[in-house]
């Protein structure tokens, strides 16, 4: 009786845990197909393009915003491996990668961690606004803190 | 070789659907079954003051701990069988999506020279920020 109980919630627990996962295989399988697409035709180094600009402001050099744009889209296990080559051939700054770790550590694989919670009831936009936005200032923020230390020292310093 | 986009992507899909499966499967059955005993209890009571302060009930604790400490999908497998309400939902999201999985990711900021507790500081001071924020502004 109670054996069966068990077996009972066990397959309850294992098929609702199965719905969870297909209606993100419904979200995370069209955007795979949509990044390959991206990637196909080249578009994250119009994107870097793009972002260069903005890129600029935060003090970054053009060496870092492609690995910006792959690694807040793609994510890091294709981002981190673009700044990880960039940082061993000397093209990016001290300051440059400790930017890039401000705005990625918190903000990286930006559709595919915002659609995972879509099924759970998030509103992605504003998940998505919360997370950017304050990442960004926070960035800003550090930045600012850092060039009023660069007369004083090392900048980004925090060994 | 050269797969055409359509192809790699529907290959790269499944791959992560089988990652997903992996990690949410087990999670969530775990928290299904603890939130049958009165260990989920216990847990909840021991967090329910310091998650309140950010509008959290004590039990997501789970999904918090073990989407920072494993991965956020475990993280999402372990929030989706305790179904809070949305703006519950939406604050554990925005915790796990700026700091998850963070002992391999952390990892990988030493290799630019970046220190390991700076991308911790960074990513847990804003997680608990963006949610106290997120607290203090949804007012249903």
């Amino acid at each position: 009786m109670a054996l069966a109980g068990l077996l009972q919630s066990l397959w309850e627990a294992v098929t609702q845990a199965g719905m969870t996962v297909l209606s993100m295989a419904a979200i995370v399988i069209p955007l795979m197909v949509v990044v390959e697409y991206l990637r196909e035709w080249r578009l994250f180094d119009r994107l870097s393009e793009w972002l260069a600009p903005g890129a600029g402001r935060l003090g970054l050099s053009g060496n870092a915003a492609f690995p910006l744009a792959a690694g807040a889209v793609l994510g890091l296990s294709y981002g981190s491996g673009l700044i990880i080559e960039s940082a061993r051939e000397g093209r990016l700054t001290r300051q440059e990668a400790y930017v890039l770790t401000a705005l990625l550590a918190p903000c990286h694989a930006i559709f595919e961690d915002t659609l995972l919670f879509v099924p759970l009831g998030v509103n992605p936009f504003l998940l998505l606004g919360v997370r950017a936005g304050g990442t960004l200032l926070l960035t800003l923020a550090l930045i600012r803190v850092w060039q009023r230390a660069k007369g004083r020292g090392d900048p980004g310093a925090s060994r | 070789m050269t797969a055409s986009p359509l192809a790699r992507g529907l290959r790269k899909g499944l791959e992560t659907t089988w990652i997903l499966a992996k990690a949410i499967v087990p999670a969530y059955v775990a928290v299904y079954f603890l939130a049958k005993t009165p260990i989920l209890d216990a847990v909840s009571r021991l967090a329910a003051p310091l998650l309140g302060f950010v509008g959290l009930p004590g039990e997501a604790a789970l999904p918090l701990v073990l989407g920072m400490v494993v991965s956020l999908y475990t993280g999402i497998g372990a929030l989706a069988p305790l179904e809070l309400g949305v703006r519950e939902a939406t604050i554990v999201a925005v915790i796990l999506s700026v700091a998850h999985n963070l002992p391999v990711e952390t990892a990988v900021t030493r290799q630019i020279g970046v220190s390991a507790w700076f991308a911790l500081a960074v990513r847990l001071g804003l997680a608990i920020a963006l949610a106290l924020i997120l607290h203090l502004a949804w007012r249903v």
